[in-house]
């Protein structure tokens, strides 16, 4: 074996550039595979780092048509008290505090928990201790839980840090404990504050939903028979609490496929994507190796005359192939760490956390096997047939290559199939992405800055305190120089957060009950709000300061809600109400323009407007419109905001343009790496092209002299070898579409606006295959067009 | 030790079979050293092939002491060849990566020979030879008759009972064959069985026997009459 090693080493060594190419081939469809499988592993199939993973759950509220929503907190607690296959049940609802520890104050991500959140998760916060039973109650509830990060970036990470005093929201709450990086949960959370810090008539309404409730199943209870008894709990609250349960039920979902979320189907695309990408590379260097075993017949004949086996010649022949693989898998491993640093930067998941995601043992393993399972598959084809070819033969005439011209083109049209698949999927997904771009949001984002102002419910709990905050604010923005326009509303288009969305009823129509009321989306806004986003109205008029709460509450309809509840006419005098007892009801005095508030890609669905003046949300986003870059407006606003109350800080703040930006992100994320993978596995396949090309003009030498000495012109010969190469890919490219057409399905849930068939998409990944075949060809054509005949038909 | 009884050689074109040896007897004792000869196209190399076990797509019998080698699968072959038989090309055949030390070596790496009896096999044979000082270089830095004097130590290492040369001294001038010859006919007397295939009158004349080839046929298997000492 250590002399196969070393004639392997020699081998490679000696041909520096074939092991360089072979070796990079190798490493581009391992890193590829491995970045991905890095995800995919944290994602989906690593277990979590809790004690008992698989008996985590999370109980999401589950009614037709919808099976993912939130519980409301004394669901909660009814199904707490009721279901005994938990050992224990928590509840957290993800939120931003502002935090003061010192300095200037920070809008931080957090959650608000039930003091048993962690206990369930089975994680022990150190330093420190985890919250006390009964410390999510009122009056005992001083405390909070701050992250590894926190504790490290705000409190200098020292033990003492324990027992220190943070501002939180206004409050002053105590650090209690450190929670490990590694098993905070919800993603990015920084501080977990009790949940009795919550507003009271949020924790007191069993309609209103938005708490995420996890369950850790008794040891031994079978999460079927937990489901059951679930449903049989939420049978008893629906009888118990009709006008708030009818119709829903609870589902348990794994704690890992729920953080899995909706990262799912596109992590699986792109592994697919990578997989094929490790194909293509695969096939390429079968078809190199192929191409350098006739270079190699000779030496292997000589081999077996002096005594080699069959599986002696197998293996020395697949120890070259595993000690390329391995460097190539080695560069691979490399290439994949930076993937996933620079991956990392651009992940967003709902619930998993990107601190996961790393290149650990078992992703190493994954390049490993995949790593020999290349070699094997690259490897064992041209052993197999260079071991058999036969001896006496190869040793008279160096051997035939018939077999190795039919097994080149066999492996090309493979690999350009393959190629082809990728880039069609490629084109498919910018074009989709284009169209995405091209979308009118419905709004005006030049110009516009947005930011986020929370006002602590503790400090500002009469709704007049925070109305006359907020125009205190926007009236000393709109003075600034350079604002056209200011406003403010606890939705911004495209920027998540904020808002929800309410059953409502009709006056004067027949109402359904309650839980069959239609759902619009809810919007409080300034009057400058309009303003400062350029949303027109489309009749009657927007929201006046005057809206205030001294005058009946008026509501804004889109052109969506128009166009569905009032089709035909005009909604403005009509009256709608969003409370089951029918007894407030709001004033419909106009129609705005229709605003893609959720994704580009979704239009708008039914959305009203109210007066923020009527109702006082203490968390609004700021909307200014500047003339010049909204950028530098973010100095000046926050010293209005640090001179109104040096508490309240003014977080999040960036452009409309960036908002769009980032609403496409994972969009962009996806197309830029499948892209990259797809230009990566064609320009494999052109260089796969190029080998055999290279190889059947020196094959073809004598022909080609011949031709050149009866009179072939250059052009005609340069022209022959493109037309063979263009003919070699034809094959692939049927291959290609066969297979595009048959993985379409799988692509149709990431495309906006072009079908997974588009005939443009396809017609150009295959103009980009001709092109990239034809250049690949070239530089074989003209060596061929510069064959001198008398010297080579001499030499014959 | 070998003998051939109706053995054919052919390739099949279609319907048409093209005969590249006709029943072919022949008996070779051990100790003999044999020459065949014939013009081009004679079939001599592909004679030399099959007793060599490197062709085995013929029919007839062929025993190898006393083996029935038409009878055995192509492993058992190989084994064979393996254990009595080594070879001399007349394009010497050294395998271009490796040093003349490595090249030696392989034939008994191939025999799993451990590496400290294989290093002293392969020293004792270089000695013997008399090219210790050319055993790290590679076969592009020796000349032709180097070449075959290590394509004859590579073929004789494992210290087979049979010697096959195919045009032995074909690519290298007259000194230097005469040199070669000089070398089998010493190896001969040591108890190594040659069959060698040649065109060269002159290097017939070292061996007992020549076996004249036409076209498939053997047409002439008479003793040497004067052989050159």
């Amino acid at each position: 074996m250590g002399l196969d090693l070393r004639f392997a080493l020699r081998q490679l060594r000696r041909n520096p550039a074939f092991t360089l190419a072979a070796a990079l081939t190798l490493a581009l469809g391992v890193a590829a595979t491995t970045t991905v499988f890095s995800f995919v592993d944290a994602a989906l199939l690593r277990p979590l780092p809790y004690p008992d993973p698989s008996r985590l759950f999370v109980l999401w509220n589950a009614r037709a048509g919808t099976d993912r929503e939130t519980l409301s907190y004394p669901n909660f607690l009814d199904y707490r008290t009721r279901a005994a296959d938990f050992e224990s049940m928590a509840l957290y609802r993800r939120r931003r505090f502002n935090v003061t520890a010192g300095g200037e104050p920070e809008r931080i991500r957090g959650a608000l928990v039930t003091a048993d959140f962690f206990r369930t998760l089975g994680v022990t916060p150190a330093p420190g201790r985890d919250l006390a039973e009964g410390e999510d109650q009122p009056a005992q509830d001083r405390v909070v839980i701050v992250s590894e990060r926190f504790w490290r970036r705000r409190l200098d990470g020292a033990p003492g840090a324990i027992g220190r005093v943070l501002r939180v929201d206004g409050v002053a709450l105590e650090v209690v404990g450190v929670v490990p990086d590694r098993v905070g949960y919800p993603s990015e959370a920084e501080v977990w504050v009790p949940v009795s810090h919550e507003a009271r008539w949020l924790l007191e309404s069993r309609g209103l939903q938005g708490y995420t409730v996890i369950g850790r199943l008794r040891e031994g209870a079978s999460p079927a028979a937990a489901q059951t008894q679930l449903a049989t709990i939420a049978s008893g609250l629906e009888a118990e609490h009709p006008q708030n349960n009818a119709g829903w039920t609870v589902r348990l979902e794994s704690l890992q496929s729920a953080m899995a979320g909706d990262t799912r189907p596109t992590l699986l695309l792109l592994f697919g994507s990578a997989a094929i990408l490790l194909l293509v590379a695969t096939v390429n260097l079968a078809s190199m190796l192929l191409a350098r075993a006739a270079t190699r017949r000779r030496e292997i004949a000589v081999r077996r005359a002096v005594g080699a086996g069959d599986g002696r010649l197998v293996r020395q022949l697949l120890t070259e192939s595993l000690l390329l693989a391995g460097i190539g898998g080695v560069l691979g491993v490399i290439f994949a760490v930076w993937g996933v640093q620079a991956w990392r930067v651009f992940w967003e998941s709902p619930g998993g956390s990107p601190a996961l995601v790393r290149v650990d043992w078992r992703v190493v393993a994954f390049a490993l096997g995949l790593t020999i399972a290349t070699a094997l598959l690259f490897g064992l084809a041209p052993a197999v047939r260079l071991s058999r070819s036969g001896t006496a033969e190869s040793l008279r005439s160096g051997g035939g290559t018939g077999g190795l011209r039919r097994g080149g083109r066999v492996l090309v049209a493979g690999e350009i199939g393959l190629a082809l698949m990728l880039g069609i999927g490629g084109t498919l997904l910018v074009r989709s992405l284009l169209k995405l771009q091209a979308v009118n949001p419905g709004f005006d984002r030049t110009g516009v800055l947005a930011a986020r102002v929370s006002l602590p419910e503790t400090t500002y709990k009469e709704p007049k305190r925070v109305v006359a905050y907020y125009r205190g604010l926007l009236s000393e923005i709109e003075r600034l120089p350079g604002v056209v326009a200011a406003g403010a509303g606890d939705v911004v288009p495209l920027i998540p957060g904020g808002g929800g969305s309410f059953g409502f009823a009709i006056q004067g129509r027949p109402t359904p009950p309650p839980q069959e009321w239609p759902i619009a989306a809810w919007a409080s806004v300034t009057p400058g709000y309009f303003r400062a986003l350029g949303i027109q109205a489309v009749a009657g008029r927007l929201i006046e300061e005057a809206d205030d709460a001294s005058r009946s509450d008026v509501v804004l309809v889109n052109q969506a809600m128009a166009r569905t509840f009032w089709p035909g006419r005009s909604p403005v005098g009509a009256r709608i109400t969003f409370e089951a007892d029918q007894k407030h009801w709001l004033e419909v005095v106009g129609v705005v323009a229709d605003v893609r508030s959720e994704a580009l890609a979704q239009p708008a669905k039914p959305q009203v407007y109210v007066a923020h003046a009527q109702w006082g949300d203490p968390g609004l986003s700021l909307v200014v419109r500047g003339v010049g870059d909204p950028l530098q407006l973010i100095g000046p606003i926050r010293a209005i905001a640090q001179r109104l109350d040096p508490e309240i800080p003014v977080a999040e703040a960036r452009s409309m343009e960036e908002a769009i930006g980032q609403s496409m992100v994972s969009e962009r994320l996806r197309t830029a790496i499948f892209t990259g993978f797809a230009s990566l596995a064609l320009l494999l396949a052109a260089v796969g092209i190029y080998g055999v090309m290279a190889f059947l003009v020196v094959q073809r030498k004598r022909e080609i002299a011949l031709r050149i000495a009866l009179g072939a012109r250059r052009r005609a010969v340069i022209g022959g070898v493109i037309r063979q190469s263009l003919s070699l890919a034809a094959p692939g490219v049927i291959l290609g579409l066969a297979g595009a057409l048959a993985a379409s399905r799988a692509l149709r849930g990431f495309l906006y606006g072009v079908p997974p068939t588009d005939p443009l998409s396809v017609l150009a990944a295959c103009i980009i295959v001709a092109i990239l075949v034809t250049v690949a060809a070239l530089t074989p054509a003209r060596r061929a067009a510069d064959t001198d005949p008398m010297h080579t038909l001499r030499s014959e | 030790m070998i003998r051939l009884a109706n053995l054919d050689r052919f390739y099949e074109a279609g319907p048409t079979r093209t005969y590249v040896l006709r029943r072919i007897n022949l008996e070779i004792r051990e100790g003999e050293f044999v020459t065949i000869m014939g013009p081009s196209g004679a079939g001599k190399s592909t004679l030399l092939s099959i007793i060599g076990m490197l062709d085995n797509a013929w029919t007839g019998e062929y025993r190898f002491l006393d083996q029935a080698v038409h009878e055995l699968p192509g492993k058992k072959r190989v084994e064979l060849n393996k254990k009595y038989i080594g070879f001399v090309f007349q394009k010497y055949h050294l395998i271009d990566d490796l040093t003349v030390y490595e090249n030696l070596e392989i034939p008994l790496s191939y025999r799993d020979i451990k590496p400290k009896e294989r290093a002293a096999i392969v020293a004792e044979t270089l000695d013997r030879f008399q090219i210790v000082g050319k055993k790290d270089l590679y076969p592009s830095q020796l000349s032709g008759g180097q070449q075959q004097l290590v394509g004859v130590a590579r073929a004789v290492i494992a210290n087979p009972k049979l010697l096959l040369a195919d045009e032995p001294t074909g690519n290298l001038h007259s000194a230097q064959g005469e040199e070669i010859m000089e070398l089998f006919t010493r190896l001969n007397r040591q108890g190594t069985t040659i069959v060698q295939v040649t065109h060269s009158e002159r290097n017939a004349s070292y061996g007992h026997r020549t076996i004249q080839l036409h076209d498939g046929w053997v047409v002439q298997n008479e003793e040497v009459q004067t052989a050159k000492a």
